[in-house]
Parts: structure tokens; C-alpha cells; sequence
């Protein structure tokens, strides 16, 4: 488990990381939501102990990261511009990597470079920006480490293997347990992907729940109501939001789905049905409630 | 995986992103010494070749084949020895370079993300980074060390000698190597940008020397008692920079014998004693450093204010002193003062932020700059540390060197040595200038003479202040002023020396009791020092021609222990009154060895400016009419007459008017080249007489000879009675003396027969108040305003 209590990190007078707690658990997907320097990267970067917290402390598995060699085997990191050696081939890298990561599988890297269509004695420096993604995911899955960081690393990829490293990542996950922890700007990127996201706001953490959690106790529903009635009206609900299209409601509750079906079913409506929230509808509501307009905060 | 391991294999995955570094250096090493070797040896034996073929003649006792074989040697310096400059240059370069190279990923954020999300700890990466660095370079070094010893050993080089050399060449290159790659290190550290750590390099090199070169132009243009035999400031200039010092260290090497090879160990071990700590603090620096610093101007911000006010202040002094020397204005120098510290302070600003508009950022710290910039100035100005008013205390004085620039008596002095080479020992000459003489073998103890001198150089220093600063002409008062070095010897072993400028005349009373006493007197004559047994001769000149005095050991040595005794007795008094009769070379045993070897391959061990025709005129001490004993026991020997050359003697007598003080009148004057026969009259001639007279630009050329009548020769014998023959006239400058007036006389036993353009004269010169009035009138020469007469100790006093 990666655990962050009272993070702070600090650039001259901009507090990047503002007091954060998290806790992020293995063997889940955690997305790490938020604009450009809301401070996903530094946290990203305190995480793997390239960055040194000025207060607090981030630990996995109960140890502190920076400078700790045996913490650092645990985790690979994929930063949004990977650096790759002038001149370097995947092969080089590979090579490389195999002599810093104690489990790093060779030949599983060399046949998702082939399945990939990756050329390992190609020289990177001739890769598009959406190959050298490809790569670092490769090497970054073939580390076998515990936990994978991966800063907007689904930038650039194309939707087809943006969904073939969604499949690595949850084939692994399966297999060994894999936690990879995604940042991005990009809340649709994440939607299929993420179990538990943590939305950062100015160095700080608005929210970090479960998507289940939030899937489960938030609901829209379309309706037609009797004539004359307002979806206001039916107090038994928590409404978050009503809107109408003529007579076709779409309101947003909180609620258990079964006590929200058997209310809604005591008001006789012509024609109701539940349908699901995106992830970015999700947000809006809990963002809302916490009195933030959260198209401003992320689209 | 052990730690070890992990080192090793880091290592070779870092060595394969240097191979080009790996390329580089070996093809400069390998033009540098195997290439180099063979170059040279091939133009040695070509040369050789042509001496054997040509049958060409060395001299005595030196044969092809040992000049081949002094050559071949000379090869082992300039290839695997400390004289190749290429090895000193390509080691030099690739410190910075490896250094810059090396640690550059952390100005990149992107790389140092890559390097410190790894899991291996920073201090390895250092390391691996580190020992590359060092490893690579000087890996070259050694293998193509090892293919010139090679070349070097097939041509039957000795053996010996190129392990010695290359062993302490290796030792001294890869210490000063250390060095200076780990002040770059530290440099890389300290920045987050390749720029800034290019010109952070360049000022953590420069920044002792230009500092100490800043304080020593706030001496020279505040302080006037500064002397220049104080070397410890140039020692820090030296020693401040790894630089320097480095190439110091190879300078000094390169010369050594190689059986002295082992002296430079200590310095090499100084060298890497710094190195190692140098590493220590960069890494330090290393663990230290913040990732996030990349990209940034410096890493820790700490050093901010620091750097710059440790930049800005010196920067803002040395363009006061600038604009102060330039136009010697209190506007212009605030005006350097102001533009040095806006510019620096603003240009820092502008760096630390990488953004133009806050060149005004953080006033408070330029004015602090100013402050401490206008406080350093104003400890200069007022001399607030008192260097100029420094004198010690009788309980710290132990003794003193005075060496007072008018009162020498033996202008050229020099000793014969011998130093080692390739085993053989050589001689060669090494002139020592009075001063130098003074400062190492005056032990003068009168506290009291010392402080009065002292005191009255201060009074002079601080009055030539107030005139300055005051902007008024400095009103020396009347009499002989000469230049005084002192040199403190205190009790604790420190050496302080001062320049003062004095009154001898004032102070008559204080230098008289100095002469006279033995301690003085043993510190500026050398020949006081002589010990009869090392005498193998005495020679004489007067009148330009020196002779072997016909004396045995015995009669020697009554000579010298005569000429001391009597030397020892001379008062200020005596040469202000008298003219050195004559001149006397105690020759020793080393100075004839010497002159033998001199004499004998006609190829002396030439050293700095040493002439060979000198040798007959250096070390001659003059004789004064009142060292009467030693003049008799010379008559004894026969030397007796030591009057004026005889008329009789003199083919012609030239004496020229250098009148004009200064050359503008001299060009300003009309060109009127004329030539005339005139008649003079004086007290003294009778009779009218024919000289020419030339002129050229005013300037009077005027020529006498015996043209066969009494007056003629009465006008020559007038001339050689009062002038001195020059060198006699050189050892005493207590005497007045006309510079502008020459004569040159011509004898008939040397020029007769010669055509004018290739004839030799004798030069004299006379006393200002001895010069004839013929002279006087031809000249339209004029006492009252002549500036080319120094006047001694005879200086008129004006009231």
C-alpha cells in the first residue's frame, strides 16, 4: 500500500503538494485526476523519490521511497516525456533495464515489442511520441515491479492501444497483482479504467473514493412524470439535480438504486429508467457538492 | 544483487553512453605521445644521419653519438614527460569536459526523473559517474603511455629514466586532473543549467585570482609604501585556482632533473589530497541537491544571495578603479562604482530568474553590494588596516634588511653555480641584484635607525596621500631623497617589507650611523663576506683597462683583509667626497672554475640575461683614495699609477650635450646641422685653439685633438683631469654627477689606423662642479638648468 500522510512539497513560493493524505491500495487501478499544476506530477514524483517531501511523508509498504533502493525495485516510473539514451535502442534499454530491475523480464519485453510492432534494434530517437509511450509501457510492464506510475502516460496513445495497455495493465493485474497508479488531466481516459481516483485541486485533494462507491450512491434517471408533477416534489428523493426536456426529466440522485426504483415507482410515473453516470458526471456531482465547479477545474 | 556488482554493471552501461569520450580522448592522446614519440625520433635520427655523413664537429669531448644520445632523452620530456604541453592541454580540456558531460542529465528534468526513479541510490550514481569521469580519461592516458614506452624502449632509450618520468608525469596529470574535474563537478552541482554551470565553472576558476589581482590593485593605487617581494599574494594567486596551480605544478616539473623528480611528490600529494576532497564535497553536494533544481539557475537557493553579493561587490570595485585609473575623476569613478554594481546586479537577476523584467528584483541586496563595495574602497582609501603607517614593535622586531637604492656602491654582482642534468653537473651564472643581495643577507639589528627611517618613510607616504587626494603637486622638500626598502624580520618568522621614499640629507645623522656599522655594511658589500682561502687572484681596472694584480696567495689575501678592514672604516662623509680611484675583483675559486669552463667550449649554460662579455666586468668593488693601505700594497705590486689617461695616449676627445631634458625639444628644435672651427678663450687657455664644434637639433657635438700646438693640449689635459672614468663614477652615487654631459676618449693605442666608425672609446663623465668652463661655454651649458644633474650628497640646500 502507498500511503501519503500531510504531503507537502514546495518551488520557491508555489506550494505544488499542499498537506495531502492518501492511501492507495494494491491491486487496484488509482487515477490521480486534476489540471495542469494541480500537482499530480510532484506528487508522482515524490512517490517514486525523485522528489524529496519539505513536510510529510510517502511510504510503501511502511517505508519510506526516497533513497531507498529496495522500496524503488517495487515500482516503475513512466514519466510524461520518458528519457530515453541518445541513440539507444529498445534493445539498449532493455539491456539496461534488466541491470537496474532485479525482476525485469527480458524475454516477456522482447515479445511485447514484437506484438507491438516495435523494432527492438531500431533507434528510439526515430519513434513517433505514441511509439516511445508504447515502449516505456513495455518496459514499465516488463519491470515486474508491484506498482506502475504512469504520469499522462495514455497521451498519444491511439484509442486501439490505449485499450491494448488498458489490457496488459489488467492482465497483470490479474496475474500478480499489479497496482498501477495513472495520473492525467483527462477524466474520459480514465473512466474504464480507474477503481479508485483521487481528484487533485492546487496541491490539494478534493475527493479520493472508490468509483464503485460512487457509481453506487450516485443515479440519474430519466422520467416522465404524472401530469403537472415536478420531480422536486417527490421529497423521499436527495436530488442533486433536475433538468427537464419538456416533459422528459433527467434528475440525479443520491441513494441506494432499489430504494430510489421502489420511490420512484410509488409516484406512478408514465415512464422512468435508471441509467449510468459517466465518470465526469460522477465528478460534477461530488465536486458540486463540495462547492466546486468542476468543468472549471478539469475540462 | 550485491551492491558491488550492481557498481560494476552501472559502470559498463554508463561507460557505453561515453564512448565517444572513449574515442576522443584516445585519438588525442595517441597524437599526443605515441605519434609525437615517433615524430621525433625519426627527426633525431634523420638529424644524426646528417652529423655522421657530414662528419660535423661538436667541440671537444662531444661526439655524434652523445648529442644523439642527450637528444633522444630530450624526447622522454616532450612525449611521456611533464614538457609535452599537448598532454597538459588535452587533460586540462577533458576535465571540464567529462566533468560538464558527466553530470549534465541533472540540468534536465526529464533525466533526472529517469536517474533518480531508478532504484539504485544517488550516491552510486555519483560514484559511477564520478570514477567514469576519471577513469576514462586517463585509461587513455595509460595505454598510450604504455605504446610510447614501448617506441621509446625499442630505440634503446634508457629504461630507467622513462619509468621514473612516466610515473611521476602520471601521478602529477591525474592529481591535477582530480582537481580540476571535481571544481567542475561542483560547479554542475551548485547549477541547474549547462550555461550557468559553464560560467559557474569559469568563476569558481578565476575567482581566488581575480579577487587577490582586485586587492592588489587597491593596493597599488591606495597604498605607496606596497613592495613587491611580499610573494604571498601572487603564492595565493596560484594556489586559488586548481588551474593554475596544476600548471604551476607541471611548469616546475618540467625543469627538474629527474633525480629530483621525487620533490614534486609533495605537491602531487597536496594535488590529490584536494582532489579527494573535492569529490567528497560534490558528492555531498549531490545528496544534497534537490531533483527539482534542473533547469534552474542555481540548485540551492540558498546560494542566491551569497553568490551574487560575493560577485557583485568585487565586480563593482574593480570598475571604480577602472574609471579612477582612466580618468583620475571622483564623477567618472562614482560612475564605474554605480554602472559596475547596476549592470552585475541586474545581469545576476536576470540569470537567477531567466527573465528580463526582473533586472531590478531584490534592491535591498544591491544595496548591500554597494555597501560593502563602498566599505572595501574606503578601508583602502583611508588605509583603515594601516599598511602604509605599519612598523613593528621593538618587541616583535628582530631584525632588519635596508636596502637604500642611492647608497649602493657595486652595481653588477652575480655567483657562479652548479645544478644537475641527466646526471651531469653543469655550471652557469646567476646575476643577483643588489637588493636581492640586502634582503638575503642584511641582519641589521639597531631597532632604533630602523624606526627613524621607518617614521620618516610613513611622514613622506602620508603626505604624497594628502597631496593626491587634495589634488596639489607633493612639495618634496630640498636635499637627496632616495628609495628605502625595508625589510622586518620579526621574532615569530614572518618577513614584512615596506618601500619607503626619504631625505638622506634630513636624515643624514641616522643613515650615517647605519653605514658605519659592521652589520650594514656586511649586508651590501659582498666582498666583506670573502674568506682568503677561496681567492685565487685579484684583477684591477681603472680606465678601462684590467689587469691581473702580480700577487701571491700571501700578499692576496694582506689585500682583502686590507680592502675589507678599510671598507668597513668608510663613512658617508668619505664618499661624498671622494671618487673611487680604481676597482678590484677578488676573484674566488668558483668564479675562475667557472670563467675556465667559460673560456674553454666558448658555450656557456646561457641563464636568463647573462652575457658572456660581462664576465670581465662584474664583481669589481671600487677603492677610495682613502683606503690608503690597500692602495699601497697595490703600488707594492706595482700598480701605481692610477691618474687620468695621458695626452699623449689620446687620439681625440668627444663630449656630447645631451641638454634637452626631454625629446619634444629635441624635435622642436630646427634641424641645423652645421660644423665650425672655434677659438675659445678661458682662465685657463690662454690662447685661442681650434675645436669643432657640431650641432644637430641644438645638440652639440663638440671634438678636440692634438693638432700639434700647447693650447690644444692644454684644453685635453684640462678635460682628462676632471673627468671620471664612467664605471669608477657608477659605483658611487653619493658624488654630483652631470648625465647630460658625455665624453668619450679615443686612445691611439687601440684606434690608430682604424677607420672613425669602428673605433673604440673610453666613456667618462664629469662631477657637476667640475665640468671646464670651455666646456661650460661651447655647450652654452648652464648648472641652474640642467636637469640631468644629480648632485649626491653635495645637493645644495636652498632655503
Amino acid at each position: 500500500m502507498i500511503e501519503a500522510k500531510n504531503l507537502t512539497k514546495r518551488y520557491d513560493d508555489i506550494v505544488a503538494v499542499d498537506h495531502i493524505n492518501a492511501k492507495i491500495r494494491e491491486g487496484y487501478v488509482y487515477g490521480l485526476i486534476g489540471t495542469n499544476g494541480a500537482g499530480k506530477s510532484t506528487f508522482l514524483r515524490m512517490a517514486c523519490g525523485i522528489l524529496k517531501p519539505d513536510e510529510g511523508t510517502i511510504q510503501i509498504n511502511g517505508e519510506d521511497v526516497f533513497e531507498n533502493p529496495k522500496v524503488k525495485e517495487k515500482f516503475f516510473y513512466i514519466s510524461d516525456e520518458q528519457y530515453f539514451f541518445p541513440n539507444a535502442t529498445p534493445k539498449d534499454m532493455t539491456v539496461y533495464y534488466k541491470s537496474v530491475y532485479p525482476a525485469f523480464d527480458e524475454s516477456r519485453c522482447y515479445k511485447l515489442l514484437e506484438s507491438f510492432n516495435l523494432d527492438k534494434k531500431r533507434k528510439i530517437s526515430t519513434f513517433s511520441k505514441g511509439m516511445k509511450k508504447q515502449l516505456s509501457v513495455i518496459l514499465g510492464i516488463s519491470a515486474n515491479t508491484d506498482y506502475i506510475f504512469c504520469d499522462e502516460t495514455f497521451d498519444g496513445l491511439d484509442p486501439v492501444m490505449r485499450q491494448t495497455v488498458k489490457s496488459l495493465f489488467a492482465n497483470d493485474m490479474a496475474e500478480r497483482n499489479l497496482t498501477p497508479i495513472i495520473a492525467s488531466h483527462n477524466l474520459r481516459e480514465l473512466e474504464d479504467i480507474c477503481d479508485h481516483v483521487g481528484l487533485l485541486h492546487k496541491g490539494g485533494i478534493l475527493l479520493s473514493k472508490d468509483l464503485d462507491d460512487m457509481k453506487l450512491n450516485i443515479h440519474k434517471i430519466q422520467c416522465v412524470l404524472k401530469d403537472g408533477m415536478k420531480a422536486e416534489e417527490i421529497k423521499e428523493l436527495n436530488i442533486i439535480k433536475a433538468e427537464y426536456r419538456g416533459s422528459l426529466a433527467t434528475i440525479t440522485v443520491r441513494g441506494v438504486k432499489s430504494e430510489i426504483e421502489a420511490i420512484m415507482k410509488s409516484y406512478e410515473p408514465v415512464f422512468f429508467e435508471m441509467i449510468p453516470l459517466s465518470l465526469e458526471e460522477i465528478f460534477i456531482s461530488e465536486t458540486e457538492v463540495a462547492g466546486y465547479d468542476i468543468k472549471k477545474l478539469i475540462f | 544483487m550485491t551492491s558491488k556488482s550492481l557498481f560494476f554493471r552501472f559502470m559498463c552501461e554508463d561507460l557505453k553512453q561515453k564512448l565517444w569520450a572513449v574515442g576522443l580522448s584516445f585519438l588525442c592522446f595517441f597524437l599526443a605521445m605515441p605519434v609525437n614519440a615517433a615524430m621525433n625520433l625519426s627527426i633525431i635520427q634523420k638529424t644524426y644521419d646528417n652529423w655522421v655523413r657530414n662528419g660535423t664537429v661538436f667541440g671537444d669531448g662531444i661526439t655524434a653519438e652523445s648529442r644523439y644520445a642527450e637528444r633522444l632523452l630530450d624526447v622522454i620530456e616532450t612525449t611521456i614527460g611533464l614538457e609535452n604541453v599537448w598532454n597538459v592541454t588535452v587533460i586540462t580540456v577533458a576535465s571540464i569536459v567529462m566533468a560538464l558531460t558527466g553530470f549534465m542529465y541533472l540540468h534536465s528534468k526529464k533525466q533526472t526523473d529517469f536517474y533518480h526513479s531508478i532504484p539504485i541510490k544517488r550516491e552510486l550514481i555519483f560514484m559511477v559517474k564520478y570514477v567514469n569521469g576519471v577513469a576514462i580519461i586517463f585509461s587513455m592516458y595509460l595505454l598510450n603511455l604504455l605504446l610510447t614506452i614501448g617506441i621509446l624502449l625499442m630505440n634503446q632509450i634508457d629504461a630507467a629514466t622513462v619509468f621514473t618520468t612516466s610515473m611521476i608525469t602520471f601521478c602529477v596529470h591525474i592529481s591535477g586532473y582530480l582537481m580540476n574535474f571535481g571544481l567542475m563537478v561542483i560547479a554542475v552541482m551548485l547549477t541547474g543549467n549547462f550555461f550557468i554551470s559553464i560560467l559557474g565553472g569559469m568563476i569558481l576558476f578565476a575567482y581566488v585570482p581575480s579577487v587577490i589581482a582586485l586587492v592588489q590593485g587597491l593596493m597599488y593605487l591606495f597604498f605607496n609604501t606596497i613592495n613587491l617581494r611580499d610573494v604571498r599574494m601572487e603564492m595565493m594567486m596560484v594556489h586559488g585556482s586548481p588551474i593554475s596551480y596544476y600548471i604551476e605544478t607541471v611548469i616546475n616539473g618540467a625543469g627538474m632533473e629527474y633525480e629530483k623528480y621525487g620533490q614534486l611528490m609533495g605537491t602531487v600529494g597536496i594535488m590529490f589530497v584536494v582532489g579527494l576532497l573535492m569529490a567528497l564535497a560534490s558528492l555531498l553536494l549531490y545528496k544534497k541537491r534537490p531533483s527539482e533544481a534542473s533547469g534552474k539557475a542555481l540548485s540551492f537557493p540558498i546560494t542566491k544571495a551569497p553568490s551574487k553579493i560575493l560577485l557583485v561587490v568585487p565586480i563593482t570595485i574593480a570598475t571604480s578603479i577602472l574609471f579612477w585609473n582612466i580618468y583620475y575623476s571622483l564623477p567618472w569613478t562614482v560612475f564605474g562604482f554605480v554602472m559596475g554594481l547596476v549592470v552585475t546586479h541586474a545581469l545576476v537577476e536576470i540569470i537567477y530568474h531567466f527573465e528580463f523584467a526582473k533586472l531590478f528584483a531584490n534592491l535591498h541586496h544591491m544595496g548591500l553590494c554597494a555597501g560593502l563595495a563602498l566599505a572595501v574602497i574606503l578601508v583602502f582609501r583611508y588605509d583603515l588596516l594601516g599598511y602604509d603607517r605599519y612598523k613593528p614593535t621593538e618587541k616583535e622586531f628582530e631584525y632588519a634588511s635596508v636596502y637604500a637604492e642611492n647608497l649602493r656602491d657595486n652595481p653588477d654582482y652575480g655567483l657562479p653555480y652548479y645544478y644537475e642534468s641527466n646526471g651531469v653537473s653543469h655550471q652557469s651564472w646567476r646575476y643577483m641584484s643588489m637588493d636581492q643581495y640586502v634582503v638575503d643577507h642584511m641582519k641589521y639589528t639597531d631597532y632604533e635607525v630602523v624606526s627613524k627611517l621607518s617614521d620618516a618613510g610613513i611622514r613622506e607616504s602620508e603626505m604624497k596621500k594628502e597631496a593626491l587626494y587634495n589634488n596639489v603637486d607633493m612639495q618634496y622638500s630640498n636635499g637627496y631623497w632616495t628609495q628605502l626598502e625595508v625589510g622586518y624580520h620579526l621574532k615569530n618568522g614572518r618577513t614584512v617589507y615596506r618601500n619607503y621614499y626619504v631625505n638622506l640629507t634630513e636624515l643624514r645623522e641616522t643613515f650615517d650611523q647605519m653605514y658605519e656599522s659592521a652589520e650594514y655594511k656586511q649586508g651590501i658589500v659582498p666582498v666583506l663576506s670573502y674568506d682568503p682561502a677561496n681567492i685565487i687572484g685579484i684583477f684591477e681596472n681603472h680606465n678601462s683597462k684590467i689587469q691581473e694584480v702580480n700577487a701571491d696567495e700571501t700578499l692576496c689575501a694582506e689585500i682583502l683583509e686590507a680592502y675589507k678592514e678599510e671598507m668597513k672604516a668608510l663613512t658617508l662623509e668619505e664618499r661624498s667626497k671622494e671618487t673611487p680611484v680604481t676597482s678590484l675583483r677578488f676573484l674566488t675559486i668558483a668564479e675562475y672554475e667557472y670563467i675556465c669552463t667559460v673560456s674553454h667550449d666558448k658555450n656557456p649554460n646561457f641563464s636568463g640575461d647573462f652575457r658572456i662579455e660581462d664576465m670581465s666586468v662584474v664583481n669589481f668593488f671600487p677603492v677610495y683614495p682613502s683606503f690608503v693601505k690597500t692602495l699601497q700594497l697595490l703600488e707594492k705590486v706595482g700598480i701605481d699609477d692610477l691618474g687620468s689617461v695621458s695626452v699623449e695616449d689620446v687620439l681625440r676627445i668627444e663630449l656630447f650635450s645631451d641638454y634637452y631634458t626631454d625629446e619634444k625639444a629635441y624635435y622642436d628644435a630646427p634641424s641645423d646641422y652645421y660644423e665650425e672651427r672655434v677659438s675659445v678663450m678661458t682662465d685657463k687657455v690662454t690662447m685661442p685653439y681650434p675645436a669643432t664644434v657640431t650641432a644637430e637639433h641644438g645638440l652639440r657635438t663638440i671634438t678636440l685633438e692634438d693638432d700639434g700646438t700647447a693650447e690644444s693640449v692644454a684644453c685635453m689635459e684640462e678635460v682628462l683631469e676632471y673627468a671620471v672614468y664612467e664605471d669608477l663614477m657608477n659605483l658611487n652615487g653619493l658624488q654630483s654627477r652631470e648625465y647630460g654631459i658625455t665624453v668619450r676618449v679615443y686612445l691611439k693605442d687601440e684606434n690608430e689606423g682604424r677607420p672613425i666608425g669602428s673605433q673604440e672609446f673610453v666613456p667618462y663623465q664629469f662631477h657637476a662642479d667640475e665640468i671646464p668652463q670651455f666646456i661650460k661655454d661651447l655647450f652654452e651649458y648652464d648648472t641652474r638648468v640642467s636637469k640631468n644633474i644629480s648632485y649626491g650628497l653635495n645637493i645644495p640646500i636652498e632655503n
